[in-house]
């Protein structure tokens, strides 16, 4: 399946059961419709972070399809630095994590003026490709800072700075 | 109680308010909290009356010999991972820091693995903060992550440096 066009969009009512799914895969998740209702829909006064659904346009196809989420976290806005968080749902090609961070990315340098961008993962290994050629700079490793399965793991940290990222466009 | 030696950690109370807005608006204390936040007497009281509600969040005055010489902050950043970050700060560090500061920490890992059953800390310091640096690095805080203009402080981005301590790492320094 190819997608013509990815684009960051509002996280609807209808979403929600997806992103359900999705964040209650991770280890000891338990989150209820109401409180992603209240977190992801009804967001007066947030401030502090950003919550998008990943809508592609199927080449060929009509209408827009869910492809998963895009989270820009603990924001601090003097030191304009925020944590991103993706999700993909369903079966989306790993060619396309590149297109999907840089739509993100331009999100939080270009829209919202941050000056540095990190993600933290466990496991980065069918992602490492997309924060390469993006610029992502592997700052290091929390030793043993996730569990997961019975064993903790390392949690590395990879970050990104608006020149890095302009420079490398 | 809580304590190592002449030091002695406790819980906020309604006397230490003052200090705690004192702490709060100090721009001397910002670099070692990493944030900017001024506070108030109001804010401050209505924190205090309501830090024991969160299960994740305890908040300590330090205390050398029945004086208030800083606060600690230990946040759970994980329960399943059993992980929390630490947050350290001394009002006058130049005279606390050689005469406390091992005292302080002993008190503060003992309770954080001990009590807490955590099985990892972690602090973030600012890079040029060679006083807490070398605090950490003596009990064995190794760094972990550089944190690239993580920090914005005196007009420029500063570097933050996380580092991180595991349960098996921990041995009383003496």
């Amino acid at each position: 399946m190819n997608y013509a066009k990815i684009d960051l969009m509002q996280i609807e009512r209808n979403d929600i059961p997806t992103l359900k799914h999705a964040l209650n895969r991770q280890p000891g998740a338990k989150f209820n419709t109401e409180t992603l209702n209240r977190e992801y829909t009804d967001r007066l006064g947030r401030h502090n972070d950003y919550g998008f659904a990943l809508r592609a346009l199927k080449e060929g196809g009509f209408g827009l399809i869910l492809i998963g989420f895009c989270f820009v976290e603990d924001i601090d806005w003097i030191s304009r630095h925020g944590m991103l968080k993706l999700i993909k749902v369903g079966h989306v090609p790993p060619d396309l994590d590149t297109v999907i961070m840089r739509k993100a990315a331009d999100f939080c340098f270009d829209e919202i003026n941050l000056n540095k961008i990190y993600c933290e993962t466990s496991n980065a290994g069918h992602l490492s490709s997309a924060l390469t050629e993006l610029g992502f700079v592997a700052e290091g490793s929390r030793r043993e800072a996730s569990f997961y399965k019975g064993k903790f793991y390392d949690v590395t940290v990879y970050g990104l700075l608006a020149q890095e990222y302009r420079a490398a466009k | 109680m809580i304590g190592y030696k002449d030091v002695s950690l406790h819980p906020v109370e309604k006397e230490h308010v003052s200090f705690l807005v004192k702490c709060g608006n100090s721009k001397g204390l910002w670099k070692q909290r990493l944030d900017k936040k001024r506070t108030c007497l109001s804010e401050q009281t209505e924190f205090v009356e309501t830090s024991g509600e969160s299960p994740d969040h305890f908040l300590f005055v330090v205390e050398r010999e029945k004086t208030t010489i800083g606060v600690c902050e230990i946040k759970v950043a994980d329960r399943i991972s059993r992980s929390c970050r630490l947050h350290l700060y001394f009002e006058d560090r130049a005279e606390t820091v050689p005469h406390s500061g091992e005292s302080t920490l002993n008190a503060i890992l003992m309770y954080v693995f001990d009590t807490l059953g955590m099985h990892r800390v972690s602090v973030d310091v600012v890079i040029d903060d060679v006083v807490m640096v070398s605090l950490y690095k003596k009990f064995g805080f190794r760094q972990e992550v550089r944190k690239r203009q993580h920090y914005y402080s005196d007009g420029s981005y500063k570097t933050v440096i996380e580092m991180g301590f595991l349960e098996d790492e921990f041995e009383v320094v003496s």
